[in-house]
């Protein structure tokens, strides 16, 4: 159904020029490879209210992987959790085998990066100084500016075709333009996992399977593993090598989207009544809405 | 100005144009008084005093400390405002918002006022120990899961500044020399004629400064947001932690010493950043350099404007006044 290569297994790929640790990718030995972000039984709590109760999932390294489900089940918490945002109540995540808990914060942000929901750049900034903010866990008081970070910089600048950009001002950019800033800056962090939560809300559609793309290329072709949280089924469906599916704060169905994806499972996380129909020519899914009840506007007065 | 992106560095000429600045300045602070001097004699005065000559004395007793402390109080202030405007990311955010100057000119009241001490700078620990008092309550009242957020900070720490400036003037009002005191203090004032208070301080602007360093890294990563940060791998508490530490010390040490002086806290940032851009490490610096001219400069006018003196607080505030009005009615907005 999907119409994605299949992945080469990571240890052929091509090193990923971050300076992480190679074991963020390394095989268990038996073939099948060891999780990259293993999330075991973690418990939630935002507030009082349990968001994600004893959630466990393990994410395959060098895929890309989709976060799917209705608004509020939990896709962003289980991201932001994964990147130490939130602190779960019990349960530990492992990046590489590594409990994220015990980590510097420096070497964490060196192996794994999230683009948030919502970033602010300050006024008055240029395009290049804002993706060189992505270079903070490489630099420090002791360790100061070098070419190395100028070089991972201006590659971020030339992935996201931002090239031309670098002496703008982000406050002059589009929409589309800012957000390819953003994932700019989370390339220039050079990190083998990925994380991005609802990258393309508020793109165009051509922006969308733009940055769709290149998270793909991300992993395909440079073997980095990259969890999105996305809204749009389709897409997920097209260009994720695996589809963890949540509702409610649980896992209720994760693997390649052609075994997970269907009508039922549609209606019963999001409620919505369809049929999937399959593009001929891209073996592409297209979630086809039934028709649902007429809303009852009965309510509010008719127009005169 | 504006067609002209900044990128991380400011333009190669402004810091030696700033640094030179700072020296005509502090010239201009030694010259300028009722006693008009050349500069042949105050170069003269300080690489061989002679205290019997009345031009030496003057430039010892009087114009060396005020232009010291114009130097010292500019500087922490000009950091302080710096750091605080990076902190709460509100361009109106003065190193005073904190509740730093009320909690320091009530610690003042209470010390002329009900414990009546007499001594002329007496009351300068008490300054500085109302305004860590002050800050550190703030801290307290409005800390939350991150170590502080922002907006909770600058209205507890604008409640604090209301209940304290309340008290301390009802504490005044029944007591004529508290009053006195409080009256000098509030218009903010380099003309302190000893430089012990000055020395006094210096230590703890020193480590404010070094506290306002390791701060602005971190906070040219809070600016991007919270997550952002944390998914750079920095500490947002950490950072807020060092930030308030550095400007608490540093508008306290200034306040303990010149007394309240508004507006250059305020304006200097704003000025720095129109030539270096919103890099936090960069306007701490340039308004290091910034601040103590403009203070000096405003103490250097107030010595001729009048007969008498106008205290520099007084200058500072309404040149920045202008400025705050331009700056409001420039093209844009800033936004932090």
């Amino acid at each position: 159904m999907s119409t994605d290569p299949t992945p080469t297994p990571a240890s052929s790929r091509p090193a990923a020029a971050g300076r992480d640790t190679p074991a963020d990718h390394a095989a268990s030995g038996t073939g099948k490879l060891a999780p990259t972000l293993a999330v075991d039984a973690i418990d939630v709590v935002l507030d009082g209210t349990t968001i994600l109760p004893e959630l466990s999932v393990d994410v395959a390294p060098g895929k890309f992987t989709a976060i799917i489900g209705p608004n509020g089940c939990g896709k962003s918490t289980l991201l932001r959790s994964m990147v130490r945002l939130l602190k779960p109540k019990a349960g530990h995540i492992e990046l590489a085998g590594e409990n994220i808990a015990s980590l510097p914060a420096k070497q964490l942000a060196r192996r794994m990066a999230l683009l948030p929901q919502s970033a602010h750049a300050p006024s008055g900034i240029t395009v290049r100084d804002l993706v060189a903010r992505g270079r903070f866990p490489h630099t420090g008081l002791l360790r100061q500016w070098t070419p190395a970070d100028d070089a991972a910089v201006s590659g971020a600048l030339a992935a996201t075709g931002l090239e031309e950009f670098g002496t703008r001002l982000v406050d002059g950019l589009s929409g589309g333009q800012r957000q390819r800033v953003w994932v700019a800056m989370l390339l220039a962090q050079q990190t083998r996992t990925v994380l991005l939560d609802e990258p393309t809300t508020y793109l165009d559609i051509a922006h969308q399977y733009g940055l769709l793309e290149l998270m793909r290329e991300l992993s395909v072709g440079q073997g980095r593993t990259v969890v999105a949280v996305l809204h749009d089924l389709q897409q997920a469906a097209h260009y994720a090598d695996e589809l963890v599916v949540m509702k409610a704060g649980r896992v209720v169905a994760q693997g390649a989207p052609a075994e997970v994806l269907s009508a039922e499972l549609i209606l019963d996380v999001f409620g919505l009544a369809c049929h999937l129909v399959v593009d001929e020519v891209t073996g592409t899914v297209l979630v086809v809405p039934d028709r649902t009840e007429r809303p009852d506007l009965s309510a509010i007065q008719p127009l005169g | 100005m504006r067609d002209h992106p900044r990128t991380a560095r400011a333009s190669a000429w402004v810091i030696p144009v700033l640094v030179l600045a700072l020296a005509v300045s502090v010239l201009l602070s030694l010259m300028v008084g009722a006693r008009a001097l050349s500069p042949s004699t105050v170069i003269a005065a300080i690489l061989s005093p002679d205290l019997s000559l009345p031009d030496h004395a003057v430039v010892w007793d009087g114009r060396i400390p005020r232009t010291l402390l114009g130097l010292v109080a500019g500087v922490a202030i000009g950091v302080a405002g710096a750091v605080i405007q990076g902190l709460t990311r509100n361009p109106l955010a003065d190193p005073g918002v904190l509740g730093v100057n009320a909690g320091a000119a009530f610690a003042v009241v209470v010390a002329v006022g009900v414990l009546g001490i007499q001594s002329l700078f007496g009351y300068i620990w008490f300054a500085f120990a109302g305004a860590l008092i002050a800050s550190v309550v703030v801290y307290l009242v409005g800390r939350s899961g991150h170590g502080a957020d922002p907006i909770r900070l600058v209205l507890t720490g604008v409640a604090l500044t209301a209940v304290l400036e309340g008290l301390g003037q009802g504490l005044a009002l029944v007591n004529p020399q508290a009053f006195d005191r409080l009256r000098t203090w509030n218009l903010g004032s380099l003309d302190i004629g000893s430089i012990q208070p000055v020395l006094a301080v210096s230590g703890f602007v020193l480590a404010g400064l070094l506290l306002a360093a390791l701060a602005t890294r971190g906070l040219n990563a809070v600016a991007l947001g919270e997550d952002a940060a944390t998914s750079l791998g920095v500490s947002v508490r950490a950072t807020r932690v060092m930030a308030i530490a550095a400007v608490t010390v540093l508008a306290g040490s200034a306040a303990a010493t010149a007394g309240v002086i508004v507006f250059l806290g305020l304006m200097v940032p704003h000025l720095a950043r129109r030539f270096c851009g919103p890099d936090n490490r960069w306007v701490a610096g340039l308004s290091a350099l910034m601040a103590p001219s403009i203070l000096l400069l405003a103490d250097v006018l107030g010595r001729v404007i009048l007969p008498g003196e106008l205290a520099a607080g007084i200058v500072v505030a309404f040149v920045g006044a202008p400025f705050l009005i331009a700056l409001a009615r420039g093209k844009r907005v800033v936004e932090l």
